[in-house]
């Protein structure tokens, strides 16, 4: 009779489920077989690895026999005499572990721990279709669990890696997008001056040249008159070319024009320093550090940076009161100021109108924001500070604005409020606390960090 | 006859010292209108005769590109030019769909290059001023054809469904596109700019000047709003739309196109309206035009 561990591997075809992979293929015993045949089959060398032994009647387990149990019996005065010959039917575990092949490993896993004692003593029998196949190990499935559970965690720190440098990639392209659409309001509000500025040049340049050829034809005329030699007609010729000069010159009336050209040119330039001071205030990189701000120059300021998208949705009225300076990071307030500015200018279908107020309320300064707008249903409002809200067009909105702004304004240790009714508009309400100075430290951490 | 008569030229921009500058620089040689806003320019081309018409895009309550359509309607002689600082993609777009602009000239500008621009436009107005009767030159050729220019087959697939299916001829280069225009009438382009990864607007520019009265339309996903610029400039582009474009809106524009091309040859004095900037590449202008010579003339004995 042939019983031993490890049948040829041919008679127990793997197959691609994980648990078969897992299966030994055991040789079973009979119920019948000697105790002692059974502890000389786990001295041999095949059955080295294994727990305990599957015994099997008609192809279905009815029990297992472990070293242990074979151990305990050994172990007693005269237990080889004793019971060395009995059949094993009378020791063996009457309910092993009994896992169908086609169960996963999880469950498997689950099932073995779940009846799994310690010291671990008894491995588990593989069946399929309740028929014995093999024995699978304890310790090697939970290997393959090990396994499974590290590849999952790397796989998820690998997909929390992604997402977040995607949300990173988005809030950088938010930050891209916007920047891209300041730049190109920007270009348009210096290029306006420019425009001018530099024609008002080629109109000066060009008066200039004819400038001398006044001054040249009324040299020669002067140089004419001085010469008692020059001949009449001579005379005649160098006043009539002067004539006409200074009086094509006349016409064209830009001396009078000049002052006006030069006043213009230099309103223009100082157009266009205000901008690219401005737009400092608004690199983040330059100052998120606290400083004292008025916040009504940042709102001066947003104005400007979004005079291009606003100006031609809506008209802006300001009722600026005279409020104290507040610590603040003034380009961050900017920053907010400019995307609630231009919410309020999307909003708005045709021509509308957007009023600041600013003003101090208790211990803090009030900035309102109001436009007549579309305004907002209840359920769109209370989601409007999420990250990634909008009811924007893919493309149109990020649905960043309000998000980053909530978290500067709360930084900076004060709030937003939102009123807003459905197709009459919407208020922004910025409180910021007037905070004194030995506050500031731990506020300039946070809004820092 | 009315040789002293100065041209009438009106410019509209928001920003008051423009104007200021712009009126000083062309008094002397035009009688010079302008507004600060789109509804008092459409009022002036309602009321006077004005040769050219040079509006700001971004400006409060009315857009250039609106100014432009309003012209367009009211005062049809009158040349219209953008002038602006800001070119974002929905503008330039809009000034060539809607605005059928002749030139789409950037702020700041080159005072002279402006000039000879407005000088330009207003000689053609006055040219097409005192030659408005329809005047039918030569054989109209109602079936001219319908050039798709293009790798992938979906544009020229929506021509083959509809009745100007037999006029339809499909050109996977620029070289067949040519042999095509050699060999009989063509009245209409219809491309992409970027043609198997090369950019062929400078050729667009080319072929309108070699044949004036071709009309191009140009369907792409390419935003490059410089290009789209030089389209204006340099090849007087039709249509632009966007690429994947929609059966209806191509169809529309392929019929206004046609259209136009009509227009253009029943009258020809329309034809300057739509000259192109020459183009500076002499190069690529003797290539295209022998290339055209090169298949035009072996047909000639034939016929002959
Ligand atoms: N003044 C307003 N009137 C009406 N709805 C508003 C107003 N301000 C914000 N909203 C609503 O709140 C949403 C979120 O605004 P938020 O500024 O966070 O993102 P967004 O404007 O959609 O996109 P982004 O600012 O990134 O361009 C908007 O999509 C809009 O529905
Ligand atoms: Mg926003």
């Amino acid at each position: 009779m042939e019983s031993g561990c490890r049948a040829p591997s041919e008679a127990f075809p793997m197959s691609h489920l994980p648990l078969a992979r897992l299966t030994i293929p055991v040789h079973p015993l009979t119920p019948s077989i000697p105790v002692s045949t059974v502890a000389d089959l786990f001295l041999s060398d095949r059955c080295r690895d294994l727990l305990c032994l599957p015994i099997v009647r008609d192809g279905h387990l009815v029990g297992t026999i472990s070293r242990y149990t074979i151990m305990r019996i050994f172990l007693q005065h005269f237990g080889r005499e004793l019971y060395g010959q009995k059949p094993v039917e009378r020791f063996m575990n009457k309910s092993p572990i009994q896992i169908e092949q086609s169960m996963d490993v999880e469950e498997a896993s689950l099932l073995v721990r779940s009846t799994l004692t310690l010291p671990i003593t008894e491995d588990f029998a593989i069946t399929e279709k309740g028929r014995y196949v093999g024995m699978g190990v304890v310790l090697s499935l939970l290997e393959v669990m090990e396994h499974k559970i590290a590849h999952r965690s790397e796989a998820l720190a690998r997909a929390n890696h992604q997402l977040k440098s995607s949300q990173a990639q988005l809030v950088q392209s938010e930050k891209m997008a916007s920047l891209g659409q300041m730049v190109a309001g920007v270009a348009h509000e210096i290029n306006t001056p420019l425009g001018y500025v530099r024609n008002n040049l080629e109109l000066a340049l060009d008066f200039m040249e004819r400038t001398r050829g006044v001054i040249d034809s009324t040299d020669h005329l002067i140089e004419t008159l001085l010469n008692p030699a020059s001949p009449e007609s001579q005379t005649h010729l160098a006043l009539e070319s002067a004539a006409t000069e200074i009086s094509s010159h006349q016409q064209d009336a830009v001396l009078d024009d000049m002052r006006t050209l030069f006043d213009d040119s230099l309103h223009g330039l100082q157009q266009i320093t205000d901008l690219v001071a401005d737009l400092r205030n608004f690199s983040r990189v330059d100052k998120s550090r606290m400083e004292s701000a008025n916040l009504n120059d940042c709102i001066e300021s947003a104005l400007n940076i979004g005079r291009n998208v606003i100006k031609h949705k809506a008209d802006v009225e300001k009722y600026l009161a005279d409020i104290p300076f507040v610590e603040c990071s003034a380009s961050q307030i900017n920053q907010v100021l400019l995307n609630i500015l231009t919410n309020a200018a999307q909003a708005i279908k045709g021509h509308g109108l957007i009023s600041i107020y600013s003003g101090v309320e208790d211990d803090q300064v009030l900035i309102r924001i109001c436009d007549n707008g579309c305004g907002m249903p209840e359920t769109v409002k209370n989601r409007i500070f999420d990250p990634f809200f909008t009811t924007k067009p893919v493309g149109e909105g990020t649905g960043l604005g309000l998000a980053i702004s909530f978290q500067i304004i709360e930084q900076h240790g004060g709030r937003i409020e939102v009123l807003s009714r459905e197709n009459e508009g919407t208020e922004f309400r910025i409180y910021m606390p007037l905070r004194k100075a030995e506050e500031l430290d731990t506020s300039q951490r946070q809004a820092t960090a | 006859m009315n040789t002293i008569t100065k041209p009438t030229i009106l410019f509209v921009d928001d920003e008051e010292r423009i104007l200021r500058s712009l009126v000083m620089a062309f008094r002397a040689h035009y009688r010079v209108l302008s507004a600060t806003e789109g509804h008092q320019a459409l009022e002036m081309l309602a009321n006077e005769d004005i040769d050219v018409l040079i509006s700001d895009q971004r400006m409060p309550r009315m857009s250039g590109v609106e100014v432009l359509r309003g012209a367009r309607d009211i005062s049809p002689a009158t040349m219209r030019i953008l002038l602006t600082g800001y070119s974002d993609l929905a503008g330039i777009v809009g000034s060539i769909n809607d605005g059928e602009i002749f030139r789409y000239v950037q702020k700041p500008w080159r005072l002279e290059e402006l000039r000879d621009t407005i000088a330009e436009a207003a000689a053609v107005a006055q040219s097409s001023r005192s030659n408005t009767v329809a005047t039918a030159v030569g054989v109209i050729p109602a079936h001219a054809a319908i050039i798709v220019l293009d790798r992938s087959p979906e544009l020229a697939m929506v021509l083959k469904d509809s009745p100007l299916a037999s006029r339809v001829r499909r050109a996977h280069t620029l070289e067949q596109a040519m042999t095509v225009m050699a060999s009989e009438p063509v009245a209409l382009l219809i491309t992409d700019i970027s043609l198997n990864g090369e950019d062929i607007s400078p050729s667009l520019g080319v072929l309108k000047q070699q044949q004036p009265d071709l009309v191009t339309v140009v369907v792409t996903a390419f935003q490059d709003t410089g290009h789209l610029i030089r389209l204006i400039n340099q090849a007087q582009v039709y249509r632009v739309l966007p690429r994947p474009t929609g059966r209806n809106m191509f169809l529309r524009s392929v019929e206004s196109a046609l259209k136009h091309h009509d227009l253009l040859k029943k009258r020809p004095a329309m034809l300057r309206r739509h000259s192109v900037e020459k183009s500076r590449d002499e190069s690529l202008v003797s290539r295209i035009r022998n290339y055209l010579d090169r298949v035009r003339d072996p047909a000639a004995p034939v016929q002959g």
